[in-house]
């Protein structure tokens, strides 16, 4: 009790030199609190704006999708998913969107841009879209054929509202270019110069058509209620998508009969005959894997064959159709090297595959299904599969490299007339993969499997740069405190040492009538302590009132307008402190207090009283 | 056995080359309730002896006992001990905590001997009270005459029941007035409440309160005698 009254009225003796004091630890306070804060709205400003413009907190992407962004990597469910993500608890809102890169071309010019599809009612609760259009309007239905175009990309294309953009793409399937035309809805600025110059958007059921996504997405970008909630919404997230993927299994093909060689894999439907949920996208999926040399989509149909022999009789045999690309399919099996062609065949016979890709109107079939149908290459051969019949020439015999069951009743037609059999393009019901020579079939077949995951990444993870530049700010912070604070220090050392100095005999005298050295020690700590503790709150207690008039009106920043436009950042700028800001400048300042008291509290206690009694 | 025993007390202060030997040679007893008065010169040794005799300072050769403890040897830990618990201080001037009231200077040798508050602000009040410095209680020493911050330390000095008070020219910045009360004070606590005391001075006024009276001279004691 008494330490603290002979402490706390000793800081009264010398009033001047304490209020003095008092007021470079409050400036010293001030400077640094009020400093973080301005850090902060720009680092806070900056993070914000990359959130509330494009990323989200949380996305929610294909695996892989992050690190190689296809359209045609994709969250092949995505009704699904979002669905899942619907039930998240601190969800805020969620965005799905298809990604595609396109040449847009105008009247006047034509740029490449990244076409987006947003879903007008959805995207809103994730960015900031709505506001940022400039002039026109925003998106008023969800599948309206128009566009919204950044201003910096409008003024290159020289384009304003209501004028037509046409669209350069391709879509999901790959082969011939989309070409698409969209009115200007509106134009919209974000303050990011890199979205402003080439981002367009345009419903996401405009997209999921022309791309023909069917349901398949790209991105979910989502946004928490809290930011602190961060961490638990990404995990709840991620259980919830973390579901095995439909059925899918994965064989080993032992190599080819020419001996050892790199390992085939298969992958089907666990149920046998069933067709695989967006082939491609798997395929997207499997050829990220380094060990993945060559890749075949293949449509294996059940069909009958119809053929009349020398004399007019009917004959049917009942195939298991092929439908493959020659030259994928080459890569994997070789087997369109060993087609035996007639003599007066219309192929080369160099490049089968190449001859064959580029032409639809063929058939090859086993040398056992020709000698049952009695066909040879040039005849023709009515095929039926699901009452839709096609007639095709017989091209050749596919003589060597099949086992015995298929020689009985394999045939191959081009994956493209195969298709033809479905509503839709691109159907397969296995991918062949071939694996790189010494690749461990078992090892990439797990690995494959588990890239079919969903990747949740946080804004710290998508923009790493974000989150370094976040915590540089937060270093930077520190440096610029510890600087001030040892200044300061300064301060309180040479105040705490003259006072020490003029109470010498008080001091002994304490000493004389039994204060502990110890005792005499902490006395002058907590005198420090009391004496930054009142520069604090004097400091802090400013740094507030100039925070918070801060804080209503803003401060213009708009002679940098360019410069922080480029980031996103807002030319008005509000200060933020957080409560790890106030907590940091409170140790750091204890710390200082007692580190910048402890010489004159020693030498307080190590006066020799003697001594100390005889100065006046 | 004697309440107080020096013996052969010799103190030399080393400066630079220059040796100055100011006790040498001190044998001294004293018994319990005396009331006994330090004389001589400046310069003679009286201080040097109080601060040895109150584990201030400690001797270049020699011993001192305090009811048979041994005090030369301790440590200062030890020492701060003896001060608190056994020995009262008085010293010339100036020598309140400037920042606390005469309550407070009072109690806080009690605060240090970790007292309870009631029983500590009690005790100081009451002792205050009985010295006449009742209205002085919630004074500050800058707001107190000369005799009367005199007359706080004394208060300060016996709060804890010492067994020697020791008191270094206590008058010495007193007008004659004063140092009469201030004289008259101690000896009636001397009186009343067997408290030992050892004062320097070279007052013959406060010679006169005294029942004792040694003469220091050159770091000796010349005289020693007891006035009835």
């Amino acid at each position: 009790m008494e330490f603290w009254k002979i402490a706390w009225r000793n800081l009264g003796r010398n009033l001047r030199r304490t209020l003095i004091i008092i007021f470079a630890i409050a400036l010293g306070i001030w400077g640094a609190l009020v400093t973080m804060a301005s850090y902060n709205a720009f680092g806070f400003q900056m993070v914000d704006s990359f959130i509330y413009t494009d990323l989200g907190h949380i996305q929610i992407h294909a695996k892989g999708y992050q690190k190689n962004p296809s359209l045609r990597l994709c969250i092949t469910d995505g009704r699904e998913v979002l669905q899942e993500i619907k039930g998240a608890s601190h969800l805020s809102g969620f965005a799905p969107r298809i990604l595609t890169f396109a040449l847009a071309q105008s009247a006047r010019g034509s740029q490449g841009v990244f076409l987006t599809g947003i879903d007008p009612g959805l995207e809103p609760t994730v960015t900031r879209i709505r506001k940022f259009v400039k002039s026109g309007k925003y998106f008023e239905s969800s599948d309206e054929p128009s566009v919204l175009v950044g201003k910096a990309l409008a003024h290159k294309l020289k384009v304003g509202v209501g004028d037509k953009l046409t669209f350069f793409t391709q879509s999901f399937q790959g082969g011939e270019d989309v070409v698409e035309n969209f009115r200007v809805k509106g134009i919209f600025q974000s303050g990011f110069s890199l979205i402003d110059k080439s981002v367009v958007y345009l419903p996401l059921a405009q997209a999921e058509r022309i791309m023909g996504m069917q349901g398949r997405l790209n991105v979910i970008a989502i946004t928490v209620d809290d930011e602190k909630n961060l961490d638990l919404l990404k995990a709840d997230l991620k259980s919830r998508l973390s579901y095995q993927k439909p059925d899918l299994k994965i064989e080993t093909l032992k190599p080819g009969p020419d001996g050892p060689g790199p390992s085939l894999l298969k992958i089907s439907r666990t149920r046998f005959g069933q067709l695989l949920e967006a082939p491609e996208a798997l395929a997207e999926s499997f050829k990220l894997n380094p060990l993945v040399s060559a890749l075949s989509l293949r449509l294996v149909l059940p069909a009958t064959a119809h053929a009349r022999d020398r004399n007019r009789i009917q004959r049917s045999l009942e195939l298991d159709l092929y439908g493959l690309n020659p030259v994928n399919e080459n890569r994997i099996s070789g087997i369109f090297d060993k087609v035996e062609l007639p003599s007066d065949s219309w192929l080369q016979g160099t490049e089968i595959d190449k001859e064959l890709e580029a032409n639809q109107e063929w058939l090859l079939l086993s040398q056992n299904a020709a000698s049952s149908l009695e066909v040879r290459p040039g005849d023709t051969v009515r095929l039926v599969w699901d009452d839709k019949p096609l007639t095709l020439e017989v091209a050749g015999i596919l003589a060597k490299g099949l086992d015995k069951k298929a020689n009985q009743s394999f045939a191959v037609v081009n994956r493209e007339q195969a298709w033809k059999a479905f509503p839709g393009h691109s159907q397969a019901s296995e991918i062949a993969l071939r694996l790189k020579e010494n690749a461990d079939p078992q090892k990439v077949s797990r690995e494959l499997l588990a890239g079919l995951a969903l990747e949740t990444m946080d804004w710290k993870e998508l923009w790493p740069i974000l989150a370094q530049m976040t915590s540089l700010m937060d270093y930077t912070n520190l440096v610029f405190l510890l600087c001030i604070y040892i200044v300061v220090s300064f301060g309180i050392a040479n105040t705490m040492i003259m006072s020490v100095f003029e109470r010498v005999r008080e001091l002994g005298i304490l000493k004389a009538i039994g204060t502990t050295p110890a005792r005499l020690f902490a006395m002058v700590i907590l005198e420090s302590v009391m004496l930054s503790m009142l520069g604090m709150a004097v400091g802090g207690l400013a740094s507030a009132i100039t925070i918070w008039v801060w804080a209503r009106n803003g401060l213009d920043f708009s002679r940098f307008a360019a410069g922080l436009e480029a980031y996103g950042i807002p030319t008005v700028l509000y200060p933020v402190l957080t409560s790890k800001n106030i907590l940091t400048a409170v140790l750091i300042a204890l710390v200082m207090a007692v580190g910048s008291a402890i010489y004159p509290a020693l030498r307080a206690s190590r006066l020799i009283v003697v001594q100390a009694l005889r100065r006046i | 056995m004697a309440h107080l025993v020096s013996e052969g007390i010799r103190k030399v202060y080393q400066e630079n080359t220059v040796a100055t030997e100011a006790l040498r040679g001190i044998d001294f007893k004293m018994e319990a309730g005396e009331f006994t008065a330090l004389f001589g010169p400046s310069g003679s040794g009286k201080t040097t002896l109080l601060n040895i005799i109150g584990g201030l300072d400690r001797p270049t050769s020699g011993k001192v006992r305090l009811k048979d403890k041994e005090i030369t040897g301790m440590k200062e830990s030890e020492l701060s001990r003896l001060r608190l618990f056994k020995i009262g201080f008085v010293f010339q001037s100036y020598n309140l905590i400037p920042v606390l009231t005469a309550l407070e200077n009072v109690e806080y040798v009690l605060v240090l001997q970790r007292l309870p508050k009631k029983e500590r602000q009690e005790r100081a009040i009451k002792l205050l009270e009985k010295l006449g410095l009742g209205e002085l209680i919630h004074k500050r020493p800058t707001e107190m005459s000369g005799g009367e911050q005199q007359r706080v330390a004394v208060a300060r000095a016996i709060v804890h029941f010492p067994e020697l008070v020791l008191a270094d020219e206590p008058t010495a910045n007193l007008d004659t007035k004063t140092a009469h009360e201030l004289m008259e004070m101690m000896a009636r606590l001397n009186q009343e409440k067997g408290i030992t005391f050892l004062f320097s001075t070279h007052d013959p006024m406060v010679m006169e309160h005294a029942r004792r009276l040694v003469e220091l001279r050159d770091g000796r004691i010349t005289n020693d005698q007891i006035r009835s």
